[in-house]
């Protein structure tokens, strides 16, 4: 994904920061963060809310990042973290949405949730039996839980980037995993116990 | 056996889009939004002409206002022979000074008494203003701009393609995309490439959408501060973005709505009804000695709310509509309901976000000089 995203921006000379300090002066500019980052926050959007919600989330992300980028700390030269943080904050609003996709998930394990080409169905086929009681668990999850496990998983963020992104310490990202994969792996175990593979 | 994160990714993966891009549609809209600093519309449909006051009226401000201007000397005489009438069910002793709705009620007066001019459907609304605007600088914070001479052609009947340009530090010409056959481009800026969405005609000369009486006028700002709410952000977080946002009331959105008609139409009847159904909403007040964006002094009704004192200058001898301003005001988000997205309506949501401007500071100025009915975009009169 990073590095897709990277090679369409077609400027890697100039560093998120760069970018966002040249967008000051000239607004135009600020197009480049959307172009570097845009596949990678509507992949994470889609996964958590669904397509519908996803290209709303997505696009008053940009917006308010945009409008607040005057704020932007650019000592910073990633902003993926900041972008994922905005993102977290959006998603916010779609909280029963979120869990009411986890819920239908539950609901139905072998059935296929989205429409897609047919190489998607690999994917779907191997998490598919898995699903129901992940899923389940998920939708069950405090929200800041929910929130560092997914960033870490699918938003693919490190420790320091979720705790920028959340505005949280360090410490408070690790602790708020560990309790959220206990969970997960405790509504797995049962699946686990009767599943005879790996 | 795979882990609980593995298991978790694969899960993840399924969930994933099927297309490793963001839809075309999600560039648009950004890039779009970008174009419109400190607002922005949630919902297609309603139109030009607050997108046009977004476009001229750019900083976290409302729209440009103006009025109809022309003949003004024959007027003076109109509202010197009509002093002040008493607030109905008050007991005003002797004449002055008036207060805001009788101001108010002697602008409508004053644009009543208006003739309008003789205008084609296929002619345009030629106004001619000064605009001071805020902007960043560039680093950080932001700067009031010096003013700005803009003159702006209007479509009589909405339906052609109008335009801006402004003069100043950096001058702009701006394409204004006329809704023609009901299809308009979505962006005003870049008509040639944007989509092509279904649109009403606003005409800026000639009777549209908005009532011509003023009990219709403000049962309609009423219908748009519902359907279109404004929010204003408060606060700062980590990430500089607002930790959260109060809902504006349905006057304050009313009244800046009324701003907003006075800048897109200025049919005098039009006019009238605006003045008079401003004078209805609770919470005007008057102001004297207000400056305008040309240094003219006049006497204000404003109505304060959420941080900005929203101004409709007068000529305080005849009442003419001089401009619009926007001011920095105290706030106090303590009491007021702060929510952490203005989410949850509909229509068009409007933010206000950024550095918040400090009492007394110049959001936004918009000083009507003159207006008259030309034959082309472009043609000054």
């Amino acid at each position: 994904m990073a590095a897709v995203t990277q090679a369409a921006a077609g400027t890697d000379a100039d560093t998120d920061a760069a970018v966002i300090r040249a967008s000051l002066a000239d607004p135009d500019r600020f197009a480049t963060i959307y172009d570097r980052y845009a596949a990678m926050l509507y992949r994470y959007a889609h996964q958590r809310v669904g397509p519908e919600i996803a290209d709303d989330v997505v696009a008053e992300t940009f917006l308010a990042a945009f409008r607040g980028r005057q704020s932007y700390d650019l000592g910073r030269q990633d902003a993926r973290p900041w972008l994922f943080g905005i993102l977290t904050r959006e998603l916010a609003t779609y909280r029963r949405r979120e869990q009411a996709r986890y819920r239908a998930l539950t609901r139905s394990t072998q059935e296929t949730v989205q429409d897609g080409p047919a190489d998607q169905v690999t994917a779907r086929v191997v998490a598919g039996t898995a699903r129901g009681p992940l899923a389940a668990a998920l939708a069950r999850l405090a929200p800041g839980d929910r929130d560092v496990l997914l960033l870490v998983a699918w938003g693919q963020l490190s420790y320091d980037e979720v705790a920028a992104a959340l505005g949280i310490p360090p410490g408070t990202v690790g602790s708020r995993l560990n309790r959220a994969r206990r969970k997960v792996r405790k509504a797995l175990g049962d699946f686990e116990e009767t599943r005879n593979e790996d | 056996m795979k882990t609980d994160m593995s298991i978790l990714e694969e899960l993840g993966a399924s969930l994933a889009p099927a297309r490793d891009d963001a839809p075309a549609e999600v560039r648009h809209r950004v890039l779009n939004g970008m174009r419109q600093p400190a607002r922005r519309r949630r919902l297609p449909g309603r139109p030009s002409g607050v997108r046009l006051a977004w476009r001229i009226g750019v900083p976290s401000a409302v729209a440009a206002a103006v009025a109809s201007a022309l003949v003004a000397a024959q007027l003076a005489d109109i509202a010197r022979d009509q002093p002040a009438p008493p607030t109905a069910g008050r007991t005003n002793v002797a004449a002055p000074p008036p207060d805001a709705r009788q101001v108010l009620r002697l602008a409508a007066q004053h644009a009543g008494a208006t003739p309008a001019m003789g205008a084609r459907p296929d002619q345009f609304l030629f106004i001619d203003s000064v605009d001071v605007e805020v902007r960043g600088d560039g680093t950080k914070g932001t700067r009031v701009t010096p003013p700005m001479r803009t003159r702006t052609w209007l479509s009589v009947d909405g339906t052609r393609d109008g335009l801006v340009l402004q003069e100043g530090g950096s001058p702009a010409r701006t394409h204004l995309d006329g809704c023609t056959n009901g299809r308009q481009a979505e962006t005003i800026d870049r008509p040639e490439t944007t989509p092509q969405v279904a649109c009403t005609p606003e005409p800026a000369y000639r009777p549209g959408r908005i009532p011509t009486d003023a009990a219709g006028l403000l049962a309609y700002v009423y219908r748009v501060a519902t359907a279109e709410p404004e929010w204003v952000s408060v606060g700062s977080g980590p990430d500089g973005l607002p930790t959260g946002f109060v809902r504006v009331s349905a006057d304050q959105r009313a009244f800046t709505e009324i701003a907003q008609i006075l800048y897109k139409n200025h049919l005098p009847t039009v006019q009238e009804a605006a003045f008079a159904a401003a004078g209805r909403i609770p919470g005007v007040q008057l102001r004297r000695e207000v400056a305008d964006a040309a240094g003219r002094v006049g006497v204000a009704v404003t109505r304060t709310e959420a941080g900005s004192r929203h101004e409709l200058i007068f000529d305080p001898v005849t009442y003419r509509y001089l401009g619009y301003n926007i001011i920095g005001a105290e706030f106090d988000p303590a009491g007021a309901k702060v929510v952490s997205s203005p989410r949850g309506g509909k229509g068009v949501g409007r933010i206000q976000l950024g550095a918040t401007p400090k009492p007394g500071e110049v959001i936004y100025k918009s000083a009507l000089l003159r207006v008259a009915i030309v034959s082309r975009a472009g043609q000054r009169p």
